[in-house]
């Protein structure tokens, strides 16, 4: 009897180890990285995403790996050299990936986005920042755009208009510290104060000077870079800025906006969703007011789609047809209006379908920000800026909100940095 | 007649025979323990080791990407033009002249006065070693909360009238690196407390009684007796947080100032990182290793000889 049971046991085992390989031969794992975590709004629509296709194809099972955004290109370059890197990686078209095609990291979507039925779904401007050498390195996914917010309650106390040149900023900034306010909240020792930097530099400079000094550097000797730096300074040495500006960050900066004490601020979509009622209903979205001289025809802001796109690596390749449905799927215009309505992501496809009254009132300011000529675009930045040179050049930006930095020796730094690169 | 005794040649040949075969007992029983241990040693520190002399003699700016010999270029560029270099070089050093006795020597005290396990001791020791059980993620953030702006530091500061002290403490480039040394000081001391008390623990006790019986107070049991007792240990503990401070201190620097503002806070360990991580160049970050490699057996070499205790 107990050596019937047994060889029962045994069979049963047998039987078990026999079919868990079958099992597995049936489904397919995607494995995704991504910095989408719990903690960013984007992040729970995109599970709840996940969520909705594995129920609706219960072959296919998306492993998530949520790391930091910064950490991702080494992770993708030393688990490729292992070739263990992750099918998917959700990341953004800036430093370290824009040679991420050209080095074998990720594989071109040319094909796959006419393959897919995908090419009249993308807006084409969506495409166009996303090609790179002819072809589309990846699947654009994250819009945005980039204003300065402007808290017009404040303006009023302090009895002036929102400034569209930087002379009127001038003023303006006085008026609001006489009466209490810090001007312009920005965190000057981390990436929103050099983005802000970077955008009025850009603002000061036509679209070729833009590709031609941020791709190669010569800062110091073009005329509109060293009045803009020269500008920028001044504003700084003006108290447009808030107090220790150089020790602000991005929590302090949006502390200071959103409890009332700041007048201005540059933030961009993600924060949207983050601003308390009560002040959200003084904001009003615009530009960075024009420099002197200024190519730019109204104060400067920006936009975008290379916040985040979904790369298919070499080993996504070997899953092509499980990866064609998870793409075809997530860019389907419900699922991206999910960001949309959620997290106030500006969708890179048309035909997106929302319900206004989901939207946050800011997000859809921007919207109608961006169809009027109240502000304009001016060129992204980190589209031109060398992988090798982006770590030293975000470093050293912060350095202009440093009281004493002068413009001449800011340029002189921002170009020994090129010169290191090239060397 | 010119033949040796029978009884002698086996008197002389015995003793040569059994010294050999002892020899060789000895050397095979070694390689047989010591040999996993030599060869783990050989993979894991060695092979690494020479392989980072290899490296620094690429240029190679990536890991997925191809690499270049170029000989010495890499030294080259270290030691004729690269700025940020020699300002990571001054910094590190500021770091080590400050952090190094900072830590040890409190350490040295306080582990003494744990040692003498006066009420309350077991308490303290556990108060002591709790900044090591944060991660360092923790520190930074704890230490973040002290220097911002509005932090606890220029609140107290502004309280008690001070507000001209007041800083931006992380982004002034005259306190950046004092700051991130300041976190190195508080989460080592604590640590190297204990350590010391685990070795002055076990001093006799008969000692101490010896030295109050002939007037001496604590002060001086501690530095004319316990010191130079434990000179060799101390000299232990002096060489780990060398090399702590020269290679182990960058994680502070990244997680509060990034090397900024500018350099101000740029240290040699943190300009490696630096370099292989973010730069990905990782030719010259080897380059940068390697001289940290004979900084830190110069150093260990001259804390040696100050502490070692000659008989």
């Amino acid at each position: 009897m107990k050596n019937k049971v047994l060889a029962s046991l045994l069979a049963t085992l047998l039987l078990v180890i026999g079919a868990v390989p079958a099992l597995a031969q049936d489904s397919t794992t995607i494995s995704v990285v991504t910095n989408w975590g719990p903690d960013d709004p984007k992040g729970p629509v995109l599970q709840s995403i996940f969520d909705d296709f594995m129920a609706a194809n219960p072959d296919i099972t998306i492993d998530v790996d949520v790391i930091s955004n910064d950490d991702i290109p080494t992770k993708l370059e030393t688990s490729y050299l292992g070739g263990a890197e992750s099918d998917i990686v959700m990341f953004n078209l800036l430093g370290p990936s824009l040679s991420w095609v050209e080095d074998g990291l990720a594989m071109p979507v040319t094909e796959y986005v006419e393959a897919w039925g995908l090419s009249d779904s993308f807006l084409p401007v969506a495409l166009d920042q996303w090609t790179l050498d002819g072809e589309i390195a990846a699947f654009p996914l994250e819009g945005f755009n980039w204003p300065v917010w402007y808290n017009t309650t404040i303006f009023e106390e302090a009895g002036v208009d929102i400034p569209t040149t930087t002379d009127e900023l001038l003023v303006a900034a006085e008026a609001i510290r006489a009466a209490g306010y810090q001007p312009f909240a920005i965190g000057g020792s981390d990436w929103t104060g050099v983005r802000l930097f970077q955008m009025v530099l850009a603002s000061g400079l036509t679209q070729d000077e833009v590709a031609s000094l941020f791709g190669e550097g010569g800062f110091s000797e073009n005329d509109h870079a060293k009045a803009a730096v020269e500008t920028f300074v001044e504003l700084r040495d003006a108290g447009v800025f808030a107090d220790s500006v150089e020790g602000l960050e991005f929590n302090t900066m949006n502390e200071l906006f959103f409890s009332g004490e700041a007048a201005m601020m540059h933030g961009g979509a993600w924060s949207y969703g983050e601003i308390p009622e009560e002040v959200m209903d003084s904001v009003v979205l615009g530009g960075f007011p024009m420099l002197p001289d200024s190519p730019s025809a109204a104060p400067a802001w920006w936009s975008g789609f290379g916040a985040k796109g979904i790369w298919i690596t070499r080993n996504g390749l070997e899953k092509l047809d499980a990866i064609e449905q998870l793409i075809t799927f997530i860019y389907q215009p419900d699922m991206v209006g999910r960001f949309v309505e959620q997290a106030g992501m500006v969708p890179p496809i048309a035909g997106v379908e929302v319900d206004a009254d989901l939207l946050n009132p800011l997000f859809v300011q921007s919207l109608s920000l961006a169809e009027s000529d109240a502000a304009t675009f001016v060129p992204l930045t980190e589209l031109y800026i060398p992988g090798q040179v982006l770590p030293s050049l975000d470093s050293i930006s912060t350095d202009i909100y440093i009281p004493g930095t002068t413009a001449e020796d800011f340029l002189a730094e921002m170009d020994s940095i090129y010169a290191d690169y090239q060397d | 007649m010119g033949v040796m005794p029978r009884t002698q040649t086996t008197e002389t040949t015995r003793p040569i025979k059994h010294l050999n075969k002892r020899v060789l007992t000895n050397w095979l029983s070694f390689f047989v323990f010591s040999g996993p241990a030599l060869i783990v040693f050989a993979i894991f520190m060695l092979y690494p080791l020479a392989n980072m002399f290899h490296v620094s003699t690429l240029d190679w700016e990536g890991l997925i990407k191809p690499s270049v010999n170029i000989g010495l270029a890499n030294y080259e560029k270290l030691f004729t033009h690269d700025r940020h270099f020699s300002t990571a070089l001054l910094n590190t050093a500021i770091q080590i002249a400050i952090a190094l006795p900072g830590t040890i020597f409190p350490a040295f005290i306080l582990g003494f006065f744990l040692s003498l396990r006066w009420p309350g001791y077991r308490i303290l020791r556990t108060v002591y070693f709790s900044p090591v059980m944060l991660a360092a993620p923790g520190v930074s953030m704890l230490f973040l909360g002290l220097y911002l702006p509005d932090g606890i530091i220029n609140f107290l500061l502004r309280q008690f009238g001070l507000e001209s002290l007041t800083h931006v403490w992380l982004a002034d480039v005259n306190t950046s690196l004092l700051a991130v040394t300041a976190v190195e000081i508080w989460a080592g001391i604590g640590f190297y407390t204990v350590l010391f008390f685990g070795v002055l623990s076990n001093i006799p006790r008969e000692i101490y009684e010896a030295a109050l019986m002939e007037g001496a107070n604590l002060w001086e049991i501690l530095w004319k007796i316990v010191f130079p007792m434990t000179l060799d240990f101390f000299g232990v503990v002096l060489m780990l947080h060398y090399m702590w401070l020269l290679l182990g201190a960058a994680q502070n620097v990244l997680l509060l100032t990034q090397g900024g503002p500018g350099d101000s806070s740029l240290t040699l360990g943190f300009y490696l990182y630096k370099q292989a991580f973010q730069i990905r160049d990782l030719g010259y970050s080897q380059a940068i290793g390697v001289f940290i490699f004979f900084v830190g057996l110069a150093g260990m070499l001259v804390i040696r000889l100050a502490t070692h205790r000659k008989y």
